[in-house]
């Protein structure tokens, strides 16, 4: 587990890179979550002329990790664990959630907090605390996994 | 010029994939572990985000000394300050699902190269989720 450190190092520097490239090229925030909302309810964020780059930020996030694995070696991640009906609803929650609170955890904890925004501290501590008391719950009460 | 924005951001998605992958993020144990403070914690996942977050505190604080973004007439101003109840209900229900399952949207979308079939029943509910909030609180 050591040895995931320094990688872990490594991606944050490149997280951060791309956070800064994203607001120091067009000023924007790399919120994940608002720019799938945009990808997804509008069109003009596909076409190949125009100012709605969300989808093609989208598809580079997807090419991403191709990348990373075969030109810089990552190892493929372990099989998630999670049957169809926890992914269902673990899924309706993450979007659900993220919308309604307008960001996921790179929009609060890097760009916002980076931003020193209350908000985004106080979102924060709302989804690492669920979280944290979720893992509870499914691990050690009801030992799920 | 316009498509410009297009490069960049296609080329900032593509760093948040390259380093999502290297974060531990994109592997929902490691995600998990960081969140099973009671149990066996794996501090992979705070380590990446520490270090983004660190680097663009910094970054952002330098950005005031741009008069405009490079590409763009200007920054995105900053959101506003307040707190309210969508803030807190909807972080509260993101954290339930992001424990539940150990994975967030950038991690989720991805992962759609590693082929599971569950990670596609995740990304579309999710989709289904953000129209649904939509709906639900205006």
């Amino acid at each position: 587990m050591e040895s995931g450190f320094g990688l872990a190092m490594v991606a944050g520097l490149v997280l951060g890179g791309s956070a800064t490239f994203l607001f120091w090229g067009i000023g924007r925030m790399a919120s994940i979550s608002e720019i799938v909302w945009q990808a997804v309810s509008n069109k003009q964020s596909w076409q190949l002329t125009g100012e709605a780059w969300q989808g093609y930020f989208i598809l580079g996030l997807i090419m991403g990790p191709l990348i990373s694995h075969y030109a810089f070696d990552i190892a493929l991640p372990a099989t998630n664990e999670s049957g169809p009906l926890i992914m269902a609803v673990g899924g309706l929650l993450v979007g659900f959630g993220t919308r309604l609170s307008g960001g996921c955890t790179i929009s609060h904890v890097v760009c916002g907090l980076g931003r020193l925004s209350m908000r985004s501290l106080v979102a924060t501590l709302c989804f690492v605390g669920a979280g944290m008391v979720t893992v509870f719950v499914t691990r050690h009460l009801l030992q799920m996994t | 010029m316009k498509s410009v924005k297009l490069i960049v951001g296609l080329a900032a998605g593509n760093g948040f994939g390259i380093g999502l992958a290297g974060s531990g993020m994109n592997e929902p144990q490691k995600v998990l572990g960081l969140l099973d403070v009671y149990g066996d914690w794996d501090a992979t996942v705070l380590i990446a985000l520490a270090t983004a977050l660190i680097l663009v505190m910094l970054m952002f604080y330098l950005a005031q000394y741009l008069s405009e973004p490079v590409f763009a007439a200007e920054f995105e101003p900053v959101e506003k300050q307040d707190l309210d109840k969508r803030l807190v209900i909807g972080a509260l229900l993101f954290g339930i699902g992001w424990g539940l399952v150990g994975l967030c949207p950038g991690p989720a979308l991805s992962s759609i190269f590693y082929f599971e079939p569950n990670i596609f029943i995740f990304i579309v509910m999710m989709v289904a989720g953000m129209f649904l909030a939509g709906k639900v609180a205006k």
